[in-house]
């Protein structure tokens, strides 16, 4: 259990704005406080969590939700840089993704990604998931301890 | 070595050796004269070289005084500066500038205010060139090759102006060339000795001189030769003149750039000719004299060498030629052979020497061998012991021996020159010119005959005669030999001969007198043996008396020995007799006796055996004779004793022997019977009996002979029995017995007639041998004959045989007569010479003598043969047929026509070729020339020509032309490319017309063929062509042309047509092949496409669609019921459409990926899929209350989630499809059905008409509205790709209402997925 005060800092990367919003939305309709913070593509996603230029200020995420097929830099890109670089590669990361590919699955996961979501069709569904993601990262997982920043 | 002088060897050598050394000279003294051009002109070369350095210095300097001038022209010093300052300046400038004579400036006047070199008077230049020009120009400029004013000395003055400030000419400054300059110039041209270099202006005024300056310098001379000739050219030039000193020099001269005008000066280079030439003429002194120094030399050497070398061989040889011409035939040269010709001829000549001696030694050898040989001869002749004779050929004797005389008892003279007649006793003078001409012409070798002697007697002779020239004539050389001591010898003999015969004859009769003498002896003395015989016989016999009343008896001596006992050893009682009885017959015996004596019997003899004395028992015979009283009573009775045992023995002998001989009879391996005089039988042996079934009873004295034979025989018998018993023997008479089953019997009879002693016919002695046997395999070897002649007869091959000795044919069959069309009688006893053409015939006989000879089997595996049906292919083999020593005796040939088999394989090839060129090809127009190739190639044609339509014009045209390997046809084929043809028109025309071949076997006799002279000059004699032909359309022509004549005849036209067909049907095929190959690589490539297709807007679509499904749901979600019905209805029905596109495109992509995302195959337990089915769909089994039950299944090759999806999808359609009013019961099963599995799911369901079989499994059909069934109507159209990726088929069978069965097959054995590539 983490301490019920503290406050859930989400990284989701996502190119598409519109998805990006649903997540958005459900974690909304969440019960538990969230910090949820949006990067368009792998090489913003790398810059935040290196908090370079604009990011400099920005909190270590407590959580990244990733998906897999964006532009310039991709999903899988972005999880082997963050399991090969020592300060990141405590984060967690779901990969949230609507392929249903056997391969992609098993990518992600020989990738050291801590969990592959694949989004369902289904918007109540989907809500769903998002809240267990939610509630389970918050209430039930033991989270790697903050760094001083 | 006389006479001229010039005509001797070594003058002529000297002659030689002068001329030979002409040359040299020759070119010694051109070599020199060259050298002496070549001297002048690099003189002259040297020259002008000099004044063009010159020259280039002069312009360097022109160009150094402008620059020095503009220089100076600026310096405020000379701009500005007071007289005294320019002086000091410019004095210091000429200290470096020693080329300068001077430095000054005048003023705008013309007026030398300051100068280098000091002047002490007022010095004007305003006349000169260079200051006029410079007030003109402004500039730099150039003055006239002049003396100057100050210097004194000649100069070419430069000049530039000083300029004021307002740009007009104040001062000018100038400077001095010193032409001294060419000084130095001459020393750095290295300048030949005697050579001069001067300048000089247009006036002839020498300007500068090189050497001795001094003197000439500012001296004018004008009208000089070198001065006109410069002013003649007016340019650069080379002349030769004599100078004012009168040296000859070579002058090369150029202008030098002055000021105003070109040619102000110019400098000339003198070099004197005798320099220039200098060496030339050292040279041609020395070239002389080593040459005059050489040619002492050679002509002294040539004296000496043709003295030692030469001379003295020629006279060495001169005095051997002497001496041999001398007749001394051992001359020879003393020279070496080794050395050059002369040696060679030293050497020849001895060889010469030599060979004449040898024959001259040869020739006295053989005159000499032919004196002794001679001498031998006469000696022979003259003492040999025969007589011997030389006659010429009409028989006058030329030459006769001693021996001859002697013969003849006359002298020589007598002899010679007289006729042989002469020499024959009277008696045969009229035979002497007819024996004569027999010897003469060689018929006659050897003769026995007579010589006449001159006391008029005469002795026999022996003529030997042989042929010889004598003298140089054809003559006889007789030798004759006196034969009359051998006559006598064998007169002799025949006499000793003839005594020997008499006496022998004599002898003879001798012996048959004593022969017939001792057979009268012995025939005495047998009579006399018997007497003697009759004699033993009686005082052989034992002899008993017998008193029956007192049982006394008397035995002889004799009785006794019988038995073996002595005299005393046997006593005289009854019982002496009795008791030595055998057992056996004691009783026989005495039985026999009493029988006698009670007056039973008449006589008394009794056979029987007694013991002897060694226990052993003899048969005896006793007889004996009873006497009775008056009463009647027997009281005594007396016999003998007869030693039976010997004929006993013989009588058992001759028992086993008659059985043996009834055995023998009996039981012979023939038959044997008799009959008598009216044929009937007398007797026959078992062996007969048993033939005929009979039993001896039925037979003898009832049957006849003729009784048993078959009518036909029966004739035969009547015929031949009265001579038989006339000639009383038959032999090997042939006859059909008749058995008593009613079988025939073929029998050999042979008999003999038993006469009795009057010669009277008793019966036959016949003997029987059944033939059955022989006649079957008589039978058999007849029918195996004809079996074997049927074969032979019959066997689609020609065979023949022929004798090995005169290869004439002794046998033939019907396929002979049939190929070659000879009659069978016209064959046998023929050779092939008589049958076939000579050049043929000899071929056969040829191959037919080989055989024989190498005794082994000849295979000629093609030979052309002109048969019946024309020019035929045979394979004939030819087998020699070997008596039973070895040796080859007849030949036996098979041959086989292999003309259609030939064809065969030749279309075969050429079908074979044109299905490869065509396959290989990538057009037709590619395979023409190669089908063209084939064609005429495998056939033997010269040319093949491919006619086709030109689409244009219409008219037929040549599209490729093969030619033959050996063949250009430099008339014909340009003919063929330009000729065009009509339809109809010309052979291959007519034929794209007709589609029919046409076959023109003499181009030139045809008529009607177009290009018959072209033909002719290429010497192609048949033409033939074919069409190509397809759907009965003519592709083209194929026209073929041979120089061979070749006559057609329908099997060939037919194989052409056929080929020509075939042709057109293989590019028909072809082409069909390739379109179908290209529209099904199109279809698979279009059926890719759309899969991929499919796949990328299946899987492109699903982002934006799951948008628009997500926010709707989500406005859904967040605003149901905020609003008012009718946005809550749109809602839902945005909602509804978003996901059931959702679900269509998910679906159709999950089908598109059947084919496109599929793993490869491996191995897969089905048992488990339908475990794991199971699971899968575990709520919906439970929720419908399904019983789904499964049949082991098989393990297979397939796509392990694809055959889970197929099952699932079948299952959970059965489950969906359910009836309401039962529960559903699903029953999967498997059963191999040949190579494939097949695999049914059946349900208890609602069923499907049967309209709709083929339509449920195609994509998004559907039977039901969404209401009824929800889904999208994918699960059958992905189970049927997924059946069909595994390489199976699907199908339905079912009733409405009553349920459906699914069935599907999948391949037992692994397959590879349709889609691999994709995959």
């Amino acid at each position: 259990m983490n301490p019920p005060d503290r406050i859930l800092d989400i990284l989701l990367v996502e190119d598409n704005r519109a998805e990006a919003r649903l997540v958005q939305e459900a974690l909304a309709e969440g019960e538990l406080p969230v910090r949820l913070s949006v990067v368009r593509d792998g090489v913003e996603a790398m810059r935040f969590l290196r908090r370079i230029g604009i990011y400099a200020a920005v909190p270590e995420p407590d959580l990244v939700l990733l998906d897999l097929n964006m532009p310039r830099m991709d999903g899988r890109a972005v999880l082997f840089e963050m399991k090969m670089d020592t300060a990141l590669q405590s984060i967690p990361v779901v990969v949230l993704s609507t392929s249903e590919s056997q391969d992609d699955i098993l990518k992600a996961y020989r990738l050291d990604a801590n969990c592959y979501i694949s989004k369902p069709v289904d918007v109540d569904h989907f809500f769903r998931i998002i809240h267990s993601i939610q509630s389970f990262w918050h209430a039930t997982a033991k989270l790697p301890p903050r760094k001083l920043s | 070595m006389r006479g001229n002088r010039f005509s001797s060897l070594r003058a002529r050598l000297l002659l030689l050796v002068f001329f030979a050394l002409l040359p040299a000279v020759g070119v010694s003294l051109y070599s020199a004269f060259e050298q002496r051009r070549m001297g002048a002109l690099g003189a002259e070369q040297d020259a002008l070289r000099i004044v063009r350095l010159a020259e280039g210095n002069q312009e360097r300097l022109i160009e150094g005084a402008r620059q020095l001038l503009l220089t100076l022209a600026y310096l405020p010093e000379l701009k500005w500066g007071e007289p005294d300052e320019c002086n000091a300046f410019l004095s210091k400038l000429l200290e470096g500038h020693r080329v300068y004579a001077n430095f000054a400036v005048t003023d705008r006047k013309g007026m030398v205010f300051a100068s280098a070199v000091p002047i002490s008077l007022p010095v004007f230049a305003v006349d000169r060139a260079w200051f006029k020009r410079v007030m003109e120009t402004k500039d730099f400029s150039v003055g006239d090759f002049e003396i100057g004013r100050i210097t004194k000395v000649a100069t070419l003055t430069f000049a530039h102006p000083i300029l004021d400030d307002q740009g007009q000419v104040d001062r000018v400054v100038f400077a001095s060339l010193d032409l001294a300059w060419m000084n130095q110039l001459a020393r750095e041209a290295n300048l030949p000795p005697g050579a001069v270099i001067t300048a000089i202006d247009s006036k002839g005024m020498v300007l500068a001189r090189y050497p001795d300056r001094e003197n000439f310098t500012g001296r004018t001379f004008s009208e000089t030769p070198l001065l006109r000739e410069i002013m003649k050219r007016g340019a650069e030039g080379t002349a030769k003149l004599r100078g004012l000193d009168g040296v000859l020099r070579l002058n090369a001269f150029t202008p030098l750039r002055g000021g105003s005008k070109q040619g102000s000066a110019y400098v000339n280079v003198g070099i004197p000719e005798s320099v220039a030439f200098a060496s030339a003429h050292r040279m041609l002194v020395r070239n002389l004299v080593v040459l005059g120094t050489v040619v002492v030399f050679s002509l002294a050497a040539a004296w000496i060498i043709g003295n030692v070398f030469f001379m003295a061989r020629v006279r060495e040889l001169l005095r051997a030629t002497k001496q041999l011409s001398a007749g001394d035939l051992r001359a020879r040269t003393t020279l070496d052979y080794s050395e050059g010709e002369l040696g060679q001829l030293a050497h020849s000549f001895d060889e010469m020497a030599e060979t004449l001696e040898r024959r001259s030694e040869e020739r006295e050898r053989a005159v000499s061998a032919l004196r002794e040989s001679e001498r031998r001869f006469r000696d022979l002749f003259e003492f040999s012991p025969d007589a011997v004779f030389v006659e010429d050929f009409s028989g006058d004797v030329i030459d006769v021996n001693a021996a001859g005389c002697e013969l003849h008892g006359m002298k020589r003279e007598e002899i010679v020159g007289k006729n042989v007649s002469n020499l024959v006793p009277a008696e045969l003078q009229q035979e002497v010119a007819g024996v004569f001409a027999q010897w003469a012409s060689g018929t006659l070798q050897t003769l026995r005959s007579r010589s006449r002697r001159a006391d008029g007697t005469s002795v026999p002779v022996e003529i030997r005669a042989s042929r010889i020239d004598y003298a140089g004539r054809p003559a006889l050389l007789f030798h004759v030999r006196d034969i009359t001591e051998r006559k006598q010898a064998e007169e002799a003999l025949r006499r000793a001969h003839e005594e020997l015969r008499h006496a022998h004859d004599d002898l003879e009769q001798r012996v048959r007198e004593r022969t017939a003498a001792l057979a009268a002896a012995n025939a005495a003395l047998i009579a006399s043996q018997r007497r003697f015989d009759l004699v033993m016989r009686g005082t052989n016999d034992g002899i008993w008396d017998w008193d029956v009343g007192t049982g006394e008896v008397y035995f002889s001596p004799r009785w006794k020995s019988m038995i073996g006992y002595g005299e005393l050893e046997i006593g005289g009682r009854f019982e002496e007799w009795e008791k030595r009885l055998h057992p056996d017959e004691r009783e026989r015996a005495l039985a026999t006796l009493n029988a006698y004596m009670e007056g039973k019997t008449t006589t008394y003899e009794l056979e029987h055996r007694l013991q002897c004395k060694d226990g052993s028992y003899r048969w005896i015979l006793a007889r004996g004779v009873l006497l009775r009283d008056d009463a009647g009573r027997p009281f005594r009775m007396a016999g003998s004793h007869l030693d039976l045992t010997e004929r006993k023995r013989a009588e058992v002998e001759l028992k086993r022997y008659a059985d043996e001989v009834s055995d023998l009879y009996n039981n012979a391996p023939c038959g044997y019977h008799s009959i008598d005089n009216d044929g009937v039988f007398v007797r026959m042996n078992d062996t007969e009996l048993s033939w005929l079934g009979y039993t001896r009873d039925e037979i003898i004295g009832k049957k006849k002979f003729g009784d048993l034979l078959t009518p036909e025989s029966l004739i035969l018998h009547r015929e031949q029995f009265a001579k038989f018993k006339e000639d009383g023997l038959v032999q090997d008479l042939e006859y059909e017995m008749v058995r008593k089953d009613g079988t025939i019997m073929p029998v050999l009879l042979s008999a003999t007639v038993l006469k009795d002693a009057d010669g009277k016919f008793l019966m036959t002695r016949s003997s029987v041998f059944d033939i059955t046997e022989r006649k079957r395999a008589e039978e058999r070897t007849r029918d195996l004959q004809n079996f074997l002649t049927s074969i032979v007869e019959n066997i689609p091959m020609m065979l023949f045989v022929k004798d090995a000795k005169e290869l004439r044919f002794v046998r033939v069959n019907r396929e002979e007569e049939t190929l070659l069309g000879h009659k069978r009688a016209d064959v046998l006893g023929k050779t092939d010479f008589d049958l076939f053409p000579r050049e043929e015939a000899e071929f056969f006989t040829k191959k037919d003598r080989e055989v024989l000879a190498s005794g082994v089997l000849l295979d000629i595996p093609a030979e052309p043969v002109l048969s019946a049906q024309g020019l035929r292919i045979f394979h004939t083999k030819k087998i020699p047929i070997l008596d039973t020593q070895g040796r080859p005796e007849y030949l036996l040939g098979i041959s086989e026509d292999i003309t259609e088999r030939k064809r065969a394989e030749q279309r075969l090839q050429v079908q074979h070729d044109i299905t490869r060129i065509l396959s290989e090809a990538a057009t037709r127009a590619a395979a023409t020339p190669e089908i063209l190739r084939a064609v005429c190639e495998i056939l033997g044609w010269d040319i093949g020509i491919a006619w086709s339509r030109d689409l244009r014009t219409q008219m037929l045209r040549s599209r490729e032309i093969w030619l033959g390997g050996h063949g250009k046809f430099p008339v014909f084929v340009p003919a063929t490319r330009k000729i065009r043809f009509a339809d109809n028109a010309g052979l291959p025309g007519r034929v794209w017309a007709s589609g029919q071949p046409e076959w023109i076997a003499d181009t030139s006799a045809h008529g009607d063929y177009s290009r018959a002279a072209e033909a002719a000059k290429d010497g192609l004699r048949t033409a033939f062509a074919f069409p190509v032909c397809s759907g009965g359309e003519v592709l083209f022509v194929i026209e073929m042309l041979s120089q061979e004549a070749r006559s057609s005849d329908p099997a060939m036209l037919e194989m052409f047509t056929a080929i020509g067909s075939q042709i057109g049907q293989f590019i028909e095929r072809k082409t069909a092949e390739d379109e179908l190959a290209k529209a099904s690589e199109d279809l698979l490539r279009s059926n890719h496409e759309l899969e991929l297709f499919a796949y990328v807007a299946s899987h492109d679509l699903q982002e934006p669609l799951r948008m628009v499904a997500s926010y709707t749901q989500l406005l859904q979600r967040r605003y149901q019921g905020k609003l008012d019905a009718t946005a809550d209805e749109f809602i839902h029905f945005a909602v509804d459409g978003a996901k059931r596109m959702q679900a269509f495109i998910s679906d159709l992509l999950q089908y598109s990926r059947v084919g496109t995302r599929g793993k490869t195959f491996a191995p897969v337990d089905l048992n488990e899929v339908a475990r794991r089915i199971q699971a899968n769909l575990r709520i919906a089994i439970e929720e419908s209350g399904t019983q789904l039950t499964t049949d082991p299944l098989p393990t297979l090759a397939g796509d392990d989630l694809q055959l889970t999806q197929l099952f699932q999808n079948l299952v959970s359609n059965a489950i969906k499809f359910r009836n309401k009013d039962q529960p559903p019961r699903i029953q999967i099963s498997a059963r191999q059905e040949g190579e494939h599995w097949q695999f049914s799911v059946a349900d208890n369901g609602i069923g499907i008409a049967p309209e709709y079989f083929e339509k449920i499994f195609v994509i998004f059909q559907r039977l039901h509205t969404r209401e009824e069934f929800t889904g999208t109507g994918i699960g059958l159209a992905l189970c049927k790709r997924i059946v069909e990726r595994h390489g199976g088929r699907i199908w339905v069978e079912s009733e409405p209402g009553r349920g459906t069965v699914f069935y599907f097959t999948i391949p037992a054995k692994e397959v590879v997925p349709d889609d691999e590539p994709a995959g």
